[in-house]
């Protein structure tokens, strides 16, 4: 219990309640995130509180049209809600709305129990498919140059290399196609390995720019 | 620059977590690669997400305990999840026919689980299974330079990702990121350019079927495919 509510002993009441009765839920979108956002930053159990008593009945509407029953559908909330007081902090409101983030977060572990349900060897997490919850900060950097580290394997990027500089180009030339790994160059170069992967990050970067004003 | 997409009805689908094992991991794959289609599935996301606010609330069930046992989960927890995550991190490559690719994320995973790649060979198109996905098989399927497959037909459906190099039908030319769905009112025979090879995800949930005259021979690559 929070101090707070310790202190009014004679009502007794529970923090759900405490929380309903001294503010109100919010209207707009943007005030998920302000809510999410304090969750994140300051623990906040309040805003916390305000969430929850919004999405978990609603989140267990949207569980039952597919689990079928109650205590899946329970247990689908209490893992999405779970997850979104452990990992508010991974929430990024420039990149959508608080409640498509929410959502996204329910429909990976309706999934995740839905394959379990189905008993099937397989194992296609839903981590794999829609990464909502991954922790690398550099998630996207990570995955948006597959396609260009591809060519650059095949020797296709010869013509590009001069976009980049003399030191990101040696770095990536022994990153690709001399299979050093990132740690051997930083050794070999003596430089700290933050540095190679940022010459990686910037050189694909030139290049992956380089390559699409070819295509224009 | 990807040219091929899946159709909306798929992106919908996927967006809403209800498309077969199967048929996920094909759309995944080309929406990892494609910010075209990216965009499209977030626009999607966010109105399933409106569609959960108006939802019914009122089923009425004891909530407060779940309140409280997760506000006692202790940060802790959270702390231990974040650096077991930041330490992993995962590079998946694979090597076929003395060339490396990088994998995309959605099957990084199946192939680290597999230990070791199993490349089967026959006239010069690799295979390595990844596993059942409900009705469907998916497999990388790697085509040497200068390689014709030979005419076929699918006996319902395949879906194809170009994940490198490029390949080539009556359709068009495919370059990586490129999807591509046949079902089984379409026959064709996809060939890779001399210089060129190919690495592709692919979907399929029945052996294929040779079409024509000799390359009705070729059956084994039916099965090899599938
Ligand atoms: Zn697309």
């Amino acid at each position: 219990m929070m101090g707070v509510v310790s202190q009014d002993t004679k009502h007794n009441i529970s923090q759900h309640e405490l929380a309903k009765s001294v503010m109100v839920e919010p209207e707009k979108p943007n005030d998920w995130s302000e809510l999410l956002h304090r969750v994140a930053m300051h623990r906040d159990r309040r805003a916390y509180t305000l969430i929850f008593n919004h999405f978990a009945p609603r989140l267990k509407s949207f569980g039952l049209k597919l689990l079928k029953q109650e205590q899946l559908a329970m247990e689908m909330v209490q893992d999405t809600m779970l997850n979104v007081w452990l990992k508010s902090h991974l929430f990024d409101s420039s990149k959508g709305a608080a409640s498509t983030w929410i959502y996204t977060i329910a429909r990976n572990v309706r999934y995740d129990m839905l394959r379990k349900a189905s008993h099937k060897k397989e194992e296609n997490f839903a981590d794999d498919l829609w990464p909502i919850l991954e922790e690398r900060s550099n998630n996207n950097e990570h995955h948006a140059f597959t396609l260009l580290e591809n060519l650059l394997l095949q020797g296709e990027l010869v013509q590009f290399y001069p976009v980049m500089s003399e030191c990101q180009q040696i770095v990536i030339e022994k990153v690709y196609l001399e299979e050093k790994s990132q740690q051997e160059v930083a050794d070999e170069l003596q430089i700290p390995l933050g540095t190679v992967k940022s010459r990686i990050r910037l050189g694909l970067g030139k290049m992956q720019q380089a390559m699409e004003q070819d295509h224009d | 620059m990807i040219k091929f997409h899946p159709s909306e009805r798929l992106l919908r689908g996927f967006a809403a977590g209800e498309l077969s094992s199967g048929i996920n991991l094909a759309v995944a794959t080309h929406v990892e690669y494609c910010q075209c289609c990216s965009e499209t599935v977030a626009a999607i996301e966010d109105e399933l997400a409106f569609d959960l606010c108006k939802l019914d609330d009122e089923i009425q069930s004891p909530f407060d305990d779940m309140l409280t046992s997760i506000l006692s989960a202790s940060d802790e927890t959270a702390v231990l999840a974040k650096d077991a995550f930041t330490t992993d991190k995962r590079e998946s490559f694979v090597q076929i026919d003395g060339k490396k690719f990088k994998l995309p994320r959605t099957v990084q995973r199946k192939m680290e689980r597999q230990e070791g790649q199993n490349w089967r060979n026959l006239a010069g198109i690799h295979s390595s299974a990844l596993g059942d996905f409900d009705e469907y098989r998916a497999s990388l399927i790697y085509i040497e330079p200068g390689v014709q497959v030979p005419m076929h037909k699918h006996k319902s459906i395949e879906m194809t990702v170009v994940l490198a190099g490029s390949l080539s039908d009556e359709q068009g030319v495919y370059k990586p990121g490129d999807f591509i769905v046949l079902d089984n009112n379409i026959e064709h025979s996809p060939k890779t350019q001399q210089s060129q090879c190919c690495l592709c995800l692919t979907v399929m949930d029945a052996p294929i079927q040779f079409t024509q005259g000799i390359s009705r021979l070729l059956n084994p690559i039916a099965h090899l495919l599938f």
